[in-house]
């Protein structure tokens, strides 16, 4: 594996380790720190615990005015800049990627809320390829674009048939000083035609209990995936699994519990990791569900019981014991 | 009690089944989605201390 020579020199050598990381912190603790950084971090918290954004007035004045946006963000290029030219491969720390020509900075998060710095690249020709699908997920999401310019496809579902859905396409050109905000899972947009490259400051909220994500075909409105929009249920979703192909019986109690709250996806998928694992305790919690006739599961619980006990007429002693 | 041993795949799953958060199908460009997503599992083991011989 090829390691670049400065990293080489980092990695063996702890003290300018440490010297690089106590930089970088204190410039980003000399970013939080300024009052207009402060107060909108204090709104985020508050925005975050389900306040409206109405009522976090430094929050939702910064959403809304490019000028004040690029003032905070130069102020923290600024501040890491001068980091950076003294120690070129220190961690910056806050949450970042970069993918696909798009990069995204985190710069805070407190509770369902999540602020971003994301730039869009222009990809080369060879690279651009039209979308055919769209992802429509639910929450609100507010983007105030700071410099570049593009355009945007947003799509609204009009009609939704579950499987399919009808689709109105409104063309919008986004530039810097321009804002967006897009609330609820009937609205998503795409961004293309980049020029250079877009950045914006992005502004997201999820909400307590997220809906399901569907991705739909641009063409024809079909349905093409759907995925948790719960990044906890689906972490619990892994981790059950991997329990499972591990034959950890002793995860047992825990999963079973796990088919009596959350969403109908996660409590199927706990009751056949549970039936997988153990026989009889699984059985118990598909027999229970089967027979509450106010489970919204009851039905496919009813129906796979009959199947295991046609499949498996030894569970049949489990019903007289 | 003699009980079957269930295999997993032999169980359906919901025609409602969603995939892991953040996913998407085959046909979505990558590039065009700047969704941040962070999902992980951790198994902590407890390895018993070796017995002295």
């Amino acid at each position: 594996m090829h390691i670049h020579p400065d990293l080489r020199r980092l990695k063996s050598d702890p003290v300018l380790q440490r010297q690089a990381q106590v930089a970088v912190e204190q410039a980003r603790n000399a970013w939080l720190q300024r009052p207009d950084v402060a107060s909108v971090l204090e709104d985020l918290s508050a925005y975050g615990a389900e306040e409206s954004l109405f009522d976090c007035l430094a929050l939702e004045t910064l959403m809304v005015s490019p000028d004040k946006a690029r003032t905070i963000i130069e102020a923290l290029m600024h501040g890491m800049g001068n980091v950076l030219r003294e120690y070129p491969v220190a961690q910056i720390p806050f949450r970042h990627q970069y993918s696909g020509g798009i990069s995204v900075l985190q710069l805070a998060e407190s509770g369902s809320a999540v602020l971003s710095l994301v730039t869009h690249e222009a990809l080369p020709k060879a690279r651009q390829q039209t979308a055919q699908s769209i992802c429509f997920s639910s929450g609100e999401r507010h983007e105030c674009y700071l410099s570049g310019e593009a355009k945007a496809d947003i799509f609204e579902i009009l009609a939704d048939e579950g499987d399919k859905v009808s689709l109105d396409l409104v063309q919008q050109d986004i530039s810097a000083g321009g804002c967006l905000s897009l609330t609820g899972a009937r609205k998503a947009r795409l961004i293309h035609s980049i020029t250079g490259s877009l950045t914006m400051l992005r502004l997201g909220r999820k909400p307590a209990r997220p809906e399901p994500t569907r991705e739909f075909r641009i063409a024809d409105g079909a349905l093409l995936h759907r995925a948790s929009g719960d990044r906890r249920e689906s972490r619990e979703e892994m981790a059950m699994a991997l329990l499972g192909q591990m034959g950890r019986t002793d995860a047992v109690p825990a999963i079973e519990t796990m088919t009596k709250a959350g969403s109908e996806h996660i409590r199927w998928q706990a009751l056949r990791e549970c039936l997988a694992l153990d026989t009889r305790a699984g059985f118990a919690a598909l027999t229970q569900i089967a027979c509450d006739s106010d489970d919204t599961l009851c039905g496919n619980a009813g129906t796979l019981r009959a199947q295991l006990l046609e499949a498996h007429p030894q569970l049949t002693q489990l019903e007289k014991a | 009690m003699n009980l079957p041993k269930i295999e997993l795949d032999a169980l359906p799953t919901l025609d409602t089944a969603a995939g892991i958060f953040g996913s998407l199908s085959e046909v979505a460009v990558s590039g065009v989605d700047d969704s941040v997503v962070v999902v992980m599992v951790y198994v902590y083991e407890t390895i018993p201390a070796a017995l002295p011989a």
